[in-house]
């Protein structure tokens, strides 16, 4: 089932490439036209090269950086995953010194696969929720 | 609910919230408190705002959508005071469907996009260093 192939790839991205920071995998698993959306990083580019940097710039500030999916659905071309994310932060973060504190973050994407690669993701986290557990920005009302 | 019940449950959904987002109108469709409770903070804030549907996947009684919302901030939205700015925001929501109602839902929203349209935090670059 081209589904339950779809399903893998996603899963070895979230649990090896970015749980295990094998950022080569990402020439396996991520095509070379592979396209990403994601408002909160306008700082990476949004293809291959940039997810790398963005991976590695997170397990950089986050060494025990750990995603965990929440819900899967797999439907025909696309893989929706609800993920969570902790870390602590250790290592510099876009201009933000490590200030030790533990982050616990909630995530949506949506991937869609060819070939047994992904080529394009859309995501939304809550990038607000993480500058609040950094103490950069106040907690609202 | 099957794939195509719930495709077209959802369909009417938006229809009928686009149009109305009075307590009846969302009684009708949706049982989770913490749904409702968003829906009337968003249509305080913003009234009459508009969901596109950039995205919709469904599973048996699972959706998934991506949507940018659209309105002007008229009311007040978690103590930031109107400001007459037309927003437009990228966001992404799961929904659970059972016995034609939305049981659950979880939502992630480009909230810092939104603060920054609305001038309640600087842009992403000074916020960043």
């Amino acid at each position: 089932m081209e589904t339950e192939k779809n399903q893998a790839v996603v899963h070895r991205y979230i649990y090896e490439f970015w749980n295990q920071g094998k950022v080569e995998l990402a020439d396996e698993l991520i095509s070379p036209a592979y396209t990403r959306t994601d408002p909160a990083t306008p700082w990476v580019t949004g293809d291959r090269e940039g997810i790398k940097q963005l991976m590695l710039a997170f397990r950089s500030s986050f060494p025990d950086l750990h995603f965990e999916t929440q819900e899967v659905i797999p439907s025909e071309d696309k893989v929706v995953v609800r993920w969570t994310t902790t870390g602590t932060h250790q290592g510099d973060l876009l201009g933000i010194a490590p200030t030790g504190n533990s982050v616990n973050i909630m995530g949506t994407s949506i991937y869609r696969l060819s070939g047994g690669q992904m080529v394009d993701e859309y995501t939304i986290w809550d990038s607000m929720g993480m500058m609040q557990q950094l103490g950069v920005i106040p907690s609202l009302a | 609910m099957s794939t195509e019940e719930t495709k077209k449950f959802m369909g009417q959904y938006f229809e009928a919230l686009m149009k109305d987002k009075s307590d009846a109108t969302i009684d009708q469709y949706v049982t989770d408190e913490n749904l409702k409770q968003h829906i009337r903070m968003f249509e305080a804030a913003f009234p009459g705002y508009q969901l596109s549907a950039e995205d919709l996947i469904v599973e048996g009684d699972k959706v998934a959508i991506r949507s940018v919302m659209t309105g002007t901030h008229q009311g007040e939205l978690m103590g930031i005071p109107p400001t007459g700015k037309q927003v437009s925001v990228t966001l992404m929501v799961f929904y659970r469907v059972a016995g034609g109602k939305i049981t659950e839902f979880w939502i992630n929203a480009d909230t810092l996009g939104l603060l920054q349209q609305l001038e309640a935090i600087p842009a992403p670059a000074s916020v960043t260093g």
